[in-house]
């Protein structure tokens, strides 16, 4: 190892970039240890005032520093800036807290929350000076692991991790540890192989390499052999309940202005409306509400303990939670009128507009509304149960508490969808400013509709896992029709870009062979994909075309009998379910929620330790 | 009703990298942690009442920064700097707090005299200096363009190299006062680190602000001196 004190090398060359306290650590309430037997270290790979907002990873972190054993730090995919000083300087990536290089870390975790990070993943690993591909590491390099809700297909990533943990990591990471600490003070027998095959006996933990693809001749993917010693199914872990676990959380106060700057408490974990695009609302289920009284003091405790001056309330579907009016009322009631509150996701009908006012009794910024589909056939499709009553009435009691700004979600590309269908987002859209216009009479001027359109992206785990997705072309031709119809002062029309969605949507479903491409992309300068401005097309389609991906194959319908790259994780949902409903979809048939009414049997609580948790049980 | 309060605080070099607005920043929510009875300001978006009387550039520390905070009530000096201690993060320490009494000149109406010690620079960056502070005009390079100012010697004042600290034979600490008018516009800390990083040795180049006191008619003034 080098006795180079880098950090000292690095720090002043920091006043050349741009934000550089994005690099600085020492944040308040950052956790610093000095002596230690197991370094871990967590990244997002995006730039830091993106991943400073992620709750996930600020969970882990909070975890694991629990343990005295461990101390847990961070590092970020740094701007292009740093990284030329880094090159040139030939210095390593460190990490926040230690400042040490991140490549003596004994474990470096990456949160997986779009796959539109795995260029940056191998960014990350490039600049720590830690081979790409797991099959390359050596017996001093850390093991690193993957998570996050785009592990569920981890195999497009498959050659980059030595580990990846399916589900809720809790619970799973102090296991990691706990073995990494044992395997550690008993000299590394056996070294890296022999702990890969003992990690793959923690549930939840699935070691890409013990696996092995099978592929046709055809060149079609035949599903994997588990080598000896590894399961043949990996189940996603969950935690039964959240109650109790309030004081996991730490609260790291960014220097830098982070992209949602404020404190968040988490409301409840999965979400039961089943609309059938929908990964989250399978990976996370089933519904697990926390206790209202803990919410309320944890409000309490992460305002005192921040300082924030915002806070949200977060969740899949906020407005779901069985006592969401008695927590907004008890949000009031200690932190007060200063307090700006923030509820993500707000579901599409008066009730959710009650809430909002009582959210932001002063104030009226934007609403933000999704009813994902023009017409009410698609909705059924989705099964997203709302009808246009809903959303009329919902529109019409936001005009009347005083908004005039409305922002609409919509999909193009649902399953099934016709012309009619996708002209029905501009009619509902004009309805909608007919109401605001009947409502608002001769202060009409100030009405603003903004029409968001992206288009779906087929996912794993889901009912939509078998559908086509649109290809570029029926993007773009879909896109310049809406463009075309939706022209009007008070309606804006915003889409998602094509490449961004095409490029998202060849990862989701992909297989291992895809990490060649991956890496071949990464190689010629791609990075931060999930930025649309950043994004290089031309780039990525190179590169695919190079490791001879299919992008038509890759978007195209998948047959029902077909082995799909992630059969072997298990999300606990059961592929029988999730075929009924890919069924039930093509009749227009509604699934209910089962929070309220009968189970639809999906297979969590019948195979996983689990059940629905409500509040007001 | 509401009282207000002169704090002086630190920017330690190892936070010099954050900019003047995440130092506000930490601040306010320092201030809110420490449960302070801050005034808030009325209106559609209400926010505390602090007014930041002095402004550091990325890069620069100091040992004396001003920030002006009203409360509701009165609280004792001690009270109040033990409250925003506990609350601060390590590198803005709180180190005097001192009552306003009512119609005190907020700094920024003031004349200022900063002194700035600069420290791992390139031995000739005095001569470099003292060039500028006898120079009949020189250019400024700032984001939008360049820009003449006439007679620098009118901002940058006191120029010696002092002894000390653990800088390297080739390098060496200087100390330079530098005056800031009500009215804005003059010379800054950044440009004179601009000029020295472009010369050869003098890219570590760093400042750290050690004084700072209201100038006046009647001579120098510590802000907290009310
Ligand atoms: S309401 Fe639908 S889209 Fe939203 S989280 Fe639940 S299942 Fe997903
Ligand atoms: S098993 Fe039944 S109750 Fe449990 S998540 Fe699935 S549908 Fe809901």
């Amino acid at each position: 190892m080098s006795n180079r004190d880098y950090w000292s090398e690095l720090e002043p060359l920091l006043a050349q970039v741009e934000k550089p306290s994005r690099y600085i650590g020492g944040e308040y309430g950052s956790i610093h240890k000095d002596k230690v037997e197991v370094r871990i270290c967590l990244s997002y790979p995006d730039l830091y005032e993106l991943g400073a907002s992620n709750l996930g990873l600020a969970i882990l972190y909070g975890r694991l520093n629990e343990l005295d054993y461990v101390a847990a730090e961070r590092v970020y995919a740094p701007e292009r800036d740093l990284e030329v000083l880094l090159r040139e300087k030939e210095i390593p990536l460190l990490t926040l807290e230690s400042r040490a290089p991140v490549n003596t870390m004994d474990l470096l975790g990456f949160t997986l929350q779009y796959e539109l990070v795995y260029t940056n993943v191998l960014k990350v690993l490039d600049l720590s000076g830690i081979p790409l591909l797991a099959a390359d590491r050596g017996e001093d390099d850390p093991i690193v692991i993957a998570g996050g809700p785009s592990a569920m297909n981890p195999e497009p990533v498959a050659e980059f991790f030595d580990l990846v943990f399916i589900g809720e990591a809790e619970d799973g990471v102090v296991s990691v540890a706990d073995l990494l600490r044992k395997w550690k003070s008993d000299g590394k027998p056996g070294g890296r192989a022999a702990f890969l095959v003992e990690a793959a006996q923690i549930p939840g933990v699935y070691v890409p390499s013990l696996y092995v693809p099978k592929y046709g001749e055809d060149g079609a993917y035949r599903g994997v052999e588990a080598l000896e010693g590894a399961p043949d199914t990996v189940l996603r872990q969950a935690v039964a309940s959240l109650e109790g676990r309030k004081s996991q959380i730490p609260w790291i106060v960014p220097f830098v202005e982070a992209v949602h700057d404020r404190a968040v408490v988490e409301l409840f974990r999965g979400c039961a409306r089943g609309c059938r695009f929908c990964q989250a609302g399978i990976i996370y289920r089933p519904v697990r509400e926390r206790p209202k009284k803990e919410v309320l003091e944890m409000v309490g405790e992460s305002l005192a303990a921040t300082g924030y001056g915002e806070l949200s309330l977060a969740s899949l579907c906020t407005s779901d939670y069985t006592e969401i009016r008695e927590v907004l009322e008890g949000v009031r009631a200690t932190a007060g009128n200063d307090l700006t509150l923030s509820l993500p996701s707000m579901r599409v009908d008066t009730f959710g507009i009650e809430l909002a006012v009582l959210a932001s009794p002063g104030k009226k910024g934007g609403l933000t509304l999704a009813p994902e589909a023009g017409s009410q056939r698609m909705r059924d499709i989705i099964n997203k149960n709302v009808t246009e009553e809903d959303v009329l009435s919902a529109v019409q009691a936001a005009f009347e508490s005083g908004w005039d700004r409305i922002k609409l979600y919509f999909m193009i590309g649902l399953p099934g969808e016709t012309e009619e269908d996708v002209e029905a987002i501009v009619d509902l859209a004009q309805k909608i400013l007919a109401v605001g216009k009947s409502i608002k009479g001769g202060n009409s001027g100030r009405l603003k509709i903004v029409v968001n359109v992206s288009t779906l992206v087929p996912k794993s785990h889901t009912p939509f896992q078998w559908a086509k997705q649109l290809a570029p072309e029926e993007v773009l031709e879909k896109q310049a029709m809406l463009k075309s119809r939706l022209r009007s002062r008070q309606i804006d029309f915003k889409w998602h870009e094509m490449a961004v969605s095409v490029l998202e949507g060849v990862m989701a479903r992909a297989d291992r062979r895809m990490s060649k491409a991956i890496l071949a992309a990464y190689r010629k300068g791609c990075e931060f994909d999930a930025w649309s401005n950043r994004l290089n097309w031309d780039l990525w389609s190179e590169s695919l075309s190079e490791c001879g991906v299919d992008i038509d194959r890759m978007l195209g319908e998948r047959d029902i009998g077909q082995p799909l790259p992630w059969d072997h994780i298990s999300s606990g949902v059961t592929k029988e379910f999730l075929v009924s409903e890919w069924q039930r979809s093509k009749s227009g048939e509604s699934t209910p929620d089962c929070r309220f009414d009968e189970c639809s049997l999906c297979g969590v609580c019948q195979d996983l330790p689990l059940e629905t948790r409500l509040a007001s049980d | 009703m509401s009282s207000k309060y002169r704090v002086r605080y630190e920017k330690a070099p190892a936070i010099r990298m954050l900019a003047h607005l995440e130092v506000a920043r930490v601040l306010e929510r320092a201030c809110r942690r420490s449960g302070l009875p801050v005034a808030m300001s009325q209106g559609f978006r209400p926010h505390q009442k602090i007014t930041f009387a002095t402004n550091l550039p990325v890069g620069v520390a100091s040992e004396v920064e001003y920030a002006d905070i009203a409360l509701v009530g009165e609280m004792s000096t001690d009270s109040i700097r033990d409250r925003l201690v506990d609350a601060l993060p390590e590198g803005m320490l709180v180190s005097a707090v001192a009552a306003l009494p009512p119609g005190t000149a907020a700094l920024q109406s003031q004349d200022i005299s900063s002194t700035f010690q600069l420290y791992s620079a390139p031995e000739e960056a005095v001569q470099t200096l003292e060039g500028i502070q006898s120079a009949d005009v020189i250019q400024i390079i700032r984001k939008k363009g360049t820009k003449d100012l006439e007679s620098p010697g009118r901002f940058l004042k006191n120029i010696q190299a002092v002894s000390g600290g653990n800088n390297s034979a080739s390098s060496a600490s200087i100390q330079v006062e530098l005056v800031t008018s009500a009215t804005g516009g003059g010379l800054g800390i950044k440009d004179l680190l601009a000029v020295i990083r472009e010369m050869p040795g003098g890219s570590g180049v760093w400042a750290k602000r050690v004084g700072l006191s209201i100038l006046s008619n009647e001579g120098r003034k510590d802000p907290l001196d009310v």
